[in-house]
């Protein structure tokens, strides 16, 4: 008995993980603990840090909070399928290296020698750094680095990705071998419309975001919506939370409830009644069919149930 | 440190590598380096904490989303013998992966005999509709057929999936000019692009669901078609097959083994509901539903199915809409269509039809051969 008592009261936290996640807060992240632990693994081991979740849960948020709490950088690289180490890593400056050798032919009869010349336009000011480059050599403050949606990119480009997470350092064939400075902090997010492969799973953190309790909603709704009134917060979460209980092809995330709040307090809304929610589907469904069986729950007397709000 | 702490971290240390392992066991990822990391961050956090903990070695140790709930049960075990160290951790008591079953279907049976050599005792349900087509199709595919149903699966492979994709790779005749290698080349000459290199797209493969209809009525073809699953995934191509009767069971690693005998073996074992009736509905609902991530638009979806569905038609109707949605094809391939007298009309066919790109007949390896140039245009 005595046991089950203590398990009731939360269980002291060390102070980094309770400090990074009251640091979270402060920079309007509602983060819970695993979110937290997380971050605070990423930094202590030196790993990556790959979050998962269904779309719209806050996970590209976790990047650009974290940067912002530390007064670091944020360089973010959006994967998508064919992406490739010209276009994430670096690529020559083609038209700057064309003139250059033009304006060498004009200058000196006398040429330099092949080599010397080759060197020359194959140096850093006619290199084009790309966000992973940009990570590698960015000096102060380490960066945060944000990889997002990888798995939008295809298998050949994981498999390079993997390389660079293991050890950041980059070797490009005119120049030599860059290392970094000072290791970015890595996050990586995936939406899984396709699975990755166990190597990168292997080598990187797992974080879980899931749909939002509704006790965390209502705190991120209060801290990023300060406009909408108590009422209208409650109401809107407790109808969003029902919602998701909904056999939907594509559940709204929280971004979903943020968009709909600030759209309901832009039409100056207090309270949450049917016809608002007819005419404002569109900011929180974006499927006809999804918004078609809303209308049908709607049509047979829901919306009293799905907006009540819990006390 | 003192000495109790000392045999504390020890203690901790062989209980995550034990932790490890049972985890390993029950097919996560859990891997040595992973230990030598736990075992690390245990040290940063307060390993009197049970939350902590577990959030910690959650965070290091599970790496997909369906490893969670795993985890969570595993953990309870493994936070049990921390708490009083000396103890083993006791094996837990969740089921393996794989257990042998004992083989559910007659036919099957037969057919995992055949396997083994003795052709000649196979014995099939054979429905009186369609009977000569039966014996026609299984009569040809011995042992001898399955190399033609290979190298013709290969072929429908191929042009199943190969589709330009988004990357470069050199190519002489290539429609877009490749500046880098241009530029490489015209150091030699002063900076004139005497010889412009070129590049062209590079081809994707695209990656086949195959969805295997094994219930009673197909099973005189459910052979012929778990051949020709089995050659696809012998054929180098990406494929992620499943079979459904009642319910859907994804069956990959079942047909990923080097010889179809094994293949046929395993998947005997590993498979409940052979010959059961259709509830083609509700298993392409749950392909969608748990299988999802897998079927995206670089996915060609197959269903080899004869469309006798004992479900719900709206089910059917709104899981083949989702699925051609998500997919970037749909295929739907049907044995019964070879037969000269017979009509699309089923209801499950009816419902199905509007969502299909290609319904196509497929029973026996002359039908394959049609596949393949069919798939060509």
């Amino acid at each position: 008995m005595a046991a089950f008592v203590m398990l009731r009261y939360p269980p002291p936290m060390i102070p980094e993980i309770a400090a990074l996640q009251a640091l979270l807060e402060q920079a309007a992240y509602v983060a819970d603990r695993s979110v937290a632990t997380a971050l605070f693994l990423a930094d202590a081991l030196e790993r990556p840090l790959l979050v998962e979740g269904p779309p719209g849960v806050g996970k590209t948020e976790i990047a650009k909070v974290l940067a912002r709490t530390r007064n670091a950088d944020l360089i973010r690289l959006q994967c998508y399928e064919g992406l490739d180490a010209s276009t994430a890593l670096y690529e020559w400056n083609y038209p700057k290296q064309l003139l250059r050798i033009k304006l060498d032919e004009r200058a000196s009869s006398a040429q330099s020698p092949l080599e010397q010349r080759e060197a020359e336009i194959f140096s850093e000011p006619f290199l084009l750094k790309r966000p992973l480059l940009q990570a590698i050599t960015h000096t102060g403050t380490p960066p945060v680095l944000l990889i997002d949606e990888v798995d939008r990119s295809d298998e050949e480009f994981e498999a390079f990705l993997l390389e660079l997470l293991s050890d950041f350092q980059v070797t490009i064939p005119e120049i030599g071998t860059i290392r970094a400075t000072a290791r970015p902090t890595v996050v990586l997010t995936s939406n899984r419309t396709r699975e990755l492969s166990d190597a990168l799973r292997r080598r990187c953190l797992y974080l879980w975001i899931d749909y939002p309790t509704l006790e965390k909603e209502l705190s991120i709704v209060r801290i990023k919506a300060p406009g909408a009134g108590d009422l209208l917060t409650r109401q809107v979460v407790a109808f969003m939370q029902s919602l998701r209980t909904l056999s939907l092809s594509r559940l709204p995330g929280v971004s979903e409830t943020l968009d709909w709040a600030a759209a309901l307090v832009a039409l100056g809304s207090d309270s949450l009644d049917e016809a608002t929610v007819r005419e404002t589907i569109g900011c929180f469904l974006k499927d006809r069919s999804d918004a078609e069986q809303l209308r049908r729950v709607l049509d047979s007397g829901g919306f009293e149930a799905m907006a009540a709000i819990l006390t | 440190m003192s000495e109790r702490t000392a045999f504390t971290a020890r203690a901790i240390e062989a209980s995550v590598v034990r932790f490890c392992r049972v985890l390993r066991e029950h097919g996560l990822l859990a891997a040595a380096v992973e230990s030598a990391d736990a075992v690390r961050a245990l040290t940063l956090v307060n390993v009197g904490d049970r939350e902590d903990v577990r959030l910690t070695l959650r965070c290091l140790l599970a790496s997909n989303r369906n490893d969670l709930l795993l985890f969570d049960r595993l953990f309870e075990e493994f936070w049990r013998t921390l708490r009083n160290t000396p103890a083993a951790i006791p094996k837990p008591s969740l089921p393996r992966k794989t257990r042998p079953a004992p083989l559910s279907s007659f036919s099957m049976r037969g057919w995992l005999a055949s396997a083994r050599g003795d052709l000649d005792t196979v014995e099939t349900k054979a429905a009186s509709a369609s009977e000569s087509l039966t014996t026609a199709a299984i009569g040809q595919l011995d042992q001898r057929d399955l190399h033609d149903i290979m190298r013709t699966a290969r072929a429908v492979a191929k042009q199943l999936a190969n589709r330009p994709g988004r990357r470069w790779r050199p190519a002489r005749r290539g429609a877009r000019l490749d500046l880098r290698r241009s530029l490489r080349g015209s150091l030699m000459t002063g900076g004139d692009m005497a010889h412009l290199a070129r590049r062209t797209r590079r081809v994707r493969p695209l990656r086949i669901v195959a969805v295997c209809d094994v219930s009673g009525s197909m099973d005189m073809y459910s052979r012929f078609f778990l051949q020709f699953l089995f050659a696809l995934h012998q054929s180098g191509a990406r494929v992620e097959s499943f079979v459904f009767a009642t319910r859907l069971t994804r069956v990959t690693e079942h047909l990923t083994r080097d010889a179809l005998d094994d293949a046929v073996e395993s998947l005997a074992a590993g498979v409940r509901d052979w010959s059961g009736g259709t509830r083609i509905g509700d298993s392409l609902a749950s392909l969608e539903a748990r299988w999802g991530h897998l079927i995206d638009r670089h996915t060609v979806v197959t269903v080899l199915s004869d469309g006798w569905d004992t479900g719900e038609p709206s089910v059917l109707d709104a899981a083949l809409s989702r699925l051609a949605r998500r997919s970037r094809r749909l295929i739907w391939l049907n044995p019964l269509l070879g037969s000269p007298d017979y009509r699309p009309e089923s209801q499950g066919l009816a419902v199905a039809l509007p969502h299909v790109d290609d319904f196509a007949p497929l029973h026996d390896l002359a039908s394959l051969r049609k596949l393949g140039r069919l798939l060509a245009h």
